[in-house]
């Protein structure tokens, strides 16, 4: 009959076994790893940054793009205009009355 | 239907003298008939304004032969558009027929020229228009089209033509 070696141990031998084990040393890329350097520059903080806008506040501003859109696209506004420019009072005229002025006229 | 349209709102601000043949030259419009008469047409307000003052809008529109010529006001007093259809025809001996007629262009049609709702909120204004006229080449037509109520300020339309065939 073979004899059986038992490599069960007792609750008080593992106590002192784990009173002698030391943790190995965390490798060095173990911390970048879960810890990345986070960019400090302001460009990249400007575009990482955002905002929160309530739904409602985005909605209505929507409403409101499409509104002045819309009004926009019906509506023609006039040119700036020195409202008492010379030409202000100036109304088409009744007859077309034409003249011809020969090229030796013309040219003068 | 072939369509060449031009318009321009034409502000005297911002308008080149160095580019002025003609003193008061306010703004200019051209083109060529298919059947090779040229006409040039100068906008010029007589006597010549200052800077700064403004005139409404003017242009041009080209289907069917003919050249339709509009011009619009926005206010003072109301919103009102006219003008003239012009045709150009060369004649054997060398001369040119030039027609002008009433503007034939239908609101919905200048609408669309300026993309927009606009003429129909305009008043027209239909100007009596003068009989054909036979001019040779290189002559220029010229009459006025807004004239101040004292008659002493004018906007003129001058009409250069030429034959290129």
């Amino acid at each position: 009959m073979e004899e059986q070696h038992s490599f069960e141990m007792t609750d008080d031998e593992l106590n002192a076994l784990l009173d002698r084990w030391q943790a190995p040393v965390a490798p060095a890329s173990l911390r970048k790893a879960v810890f990345p350097e986070k960019s400090h520059t302001a460009w990249r903080r400007f575009w990482a940054a955002s905002i929160h806008v309530p739904v409602p506040a985005v909605a209505f501003i929507v409403l409101a793009l499409l509104v002045w859109a819309a009004l926009r696209s019906t509506t023609v506004e006039p040119p700036v205009n020195a409202s008492r420019s010379t030409f202000g009072n100036l109304m088409p005229v009744r007859e077309l009355k034409v003249r011809i002025l020969e090229r030796s006229h013309a040219n003068n | 239907m072939r369509t060449i349209s031009v318009i321009s709102l034409a502000i005297l601000g911002v308008v080149s003298l160095s580019a002025a043949d003609r003193p008061g030259k306010i703004v200019s419009h051209g083109m060529t008939f298919e059947n090779g008469v040229e006409v040039h047409i100068d906008v010029v307000a007589e006597p010549p304004v200052k800077p700064n003052s403004s005139i409404q809008g003017t242009g041009i529109n080209y289907s069917d032969g003919k050249l339709h010529r509009y011009i619009w006001k926005w206010k003072d007093p109301e919103k009102i558009y006219f003008g003239y259809d012009l045709t150009a025809e060369p004649l054997p001996d060398g001369t040119i027929r030039v027609s002008i007629d009433p503007l034939s262009l239908s609101v919905d049609e200048l609408d669309k020229l300026a993309g927009a709702k606009m003429f129909s909120s305009f008043r027209p204004v239909i100007p009596r228009c003068p009989y054909p006229q036979i001019v040779k080449d290189g002559d220029t037509i010229a009459f006025d089209i807004l004239v101040s109520p004292d008659g002493k300020q004018k906007i003129v339309d001058y009409l250069d033509f030429s034959r290129k065939y």
